[in-house]
């Protein structure tokens, strides 16, 4: 004999899970940075993050990305996800992929500005980059404390037409410290989405070192940490770390080889 | 039975003949367990359920598991049932003759895993 009704699930108070059709919203107060490669672009402050994330029966939103994705098994989990490419984040620096929301841009083309060198462009000299949406597949493998993702994106958008894909192997662990993560990701980028952002063309001014974006390998790494203090407060902080390849330090626009992201704070979980 | 399950008496376990304790109303019951927990989601669980309801008055009732008729006592003031199942969340409930609701408990199964993993990474937006 059964009964016939739904099954209840219970999840874990764990950053990395989420109970189905549940609305997920916390907020972290803190300081932390993100670098920016480019020359003159502007660092990004990171004072208050959001979190949210929603996964109901057949879609899900996280953070940016939204999906629908199937069980192929307890462990593989295939999506199709689509997501605002974050590039552009780079050159407009309150961008909808950094806060979920569009201000004015600061990269208005202008030759005014005070030449750097002979070989560098600066980000206020350079034409307006495109607002790219990118939509692929992922594919999750997850056992109790890793996970690897692979994911393909291609731009649906028809800005810079090209594609990226990353592959990445994260570890879960627990101490008496709090909850720790760590990703070790690679990330792939076709020759027109680095010549679209990076590239310098005739679009941009004349006087700028041409240079014809290449395929480019990006090695990452991240290390994310978080204390539960109380039922929906908890201190966190991460560290990221993502290398350029030449194929991005050979354009004039790069000043620094690597982009590097932190942030401390304390979160509240409103929902 | 699938997996791993593991059963949790929240209401306290009693023996075959004991009456319930603490009861104050006319009519009152013990069921154990009253949550079912699997290893993983979405699996089976299967466990042994039984309830002994009391009543200070002589009762016709029926026993009820959802809407699927278990068992019937005629004209008595305690009753007993013992069987082993395989539930999923469900109102568990004693009812009179005319179907009114005289005591009701919700049976639960709840999984030890997350209900998911996520997709993203925690606070991944920057």
């Amino acid at each position: 004999m059964a009964a016939k009704a739904d099954t209840a699930e219970v999840c874990l108070d764990d950053p990395g899970c989420a109970t189905e059709q549940k609305l997920y919203l916390s907020l972290a107060l803190g300081y932390g940075q993100r670098s920016n490669p480019l020359y003159d672009g502007e660092e990004l402050p990171l004072i208050l993050l959001p979190e949210v994330y929603y996964y109901g029966e057949n879609w899900f939103f996280d953070n940016g990305k939204l999906g629908t994705s199937w069980a192929l098994s307890e462990q593989w989990h295939l999506s199709l996800v689509s997501q605002l490419n974050s590039e552009k984040g780079y050159f407009q620096k309150w961008f909808g992929g950094n806060v979920f929301q569009f201000s004015q841009s600061f990269t208005n083309a202008s030759i005014s500005e005070e030449r750097i060198g002979p070989m560098q462009a600066s980000v206020h000299e350079i034409s307006k980059r495109p607002t790219a949406v990118d939509a692929g597949l992922q594919l999750d493998w997850f056992s109790d404390n890793w996970q690897v993702q692979s994911n393909v994106w291609q731009d649906i958008s028809n800005t810079y037409q090209g594609q990226h894909a990353s592959i990445s192997v994260g570890r879960y662990w627990e101490n008496a410290f709090g909850r720790w993560q760590f990703i070790a990701k690679l990330n792939w980028k076709s020759a027109k989405l680095i010549d679209t952002y990076y590239g310098i063309d005739n679009n941009d001014p004349f006087y700028l070192r041409r240079y014809n974006g290449k395929p480019s390998w990006q090695p990452e790494l991240r290390l994310s940490w978080q204390h539960p203090l109380s039922e929906r407060f908890a201190v966190l902080g991460f560290l990221r770390y993502l290398h350029l390849d030449d194929a991005m330090t050979d354009s004039p626009l790069l000043r620094t080889n690597n982009i590097t992201t932190w942030f401390f704070g304390v979160s509240y979980r409103l929902f | 039975m699938q997996s791993f399950w593991l059963l949790l008496a929240l209401s306290g376990m009693t023996t075959q003949h004991d009456l319930p304790v603490n009861c104050d109303a006319n009519i009152c019951w013990d069921v154990s367990p009253q949550i079912c927990v699997t290893e993983q989601q979405k699996q089976s669980c299967q466990s042994q359920l039984q309830l002994h309801w009391y009543s200070d008055t002589a009762q016709n009732t029926c026993l009820y598991l959802a809407e699927q008729k278990l068992q019937c006592w005629q004209n008595v003031t305690q009753g007993h049932w013992k069987q082993k199942l395989s539930w999923e969340n469900a109102a568990l409930t004693l009812r009179s003759p005319d179907n009114q609701i005289l005591l009701q408990t919700e049976l639960q199964v709840l999984s030890r895993k997350p209900a998911r993993r996520r997709l993203s990474s925690p606070w991944s937006i920057f």
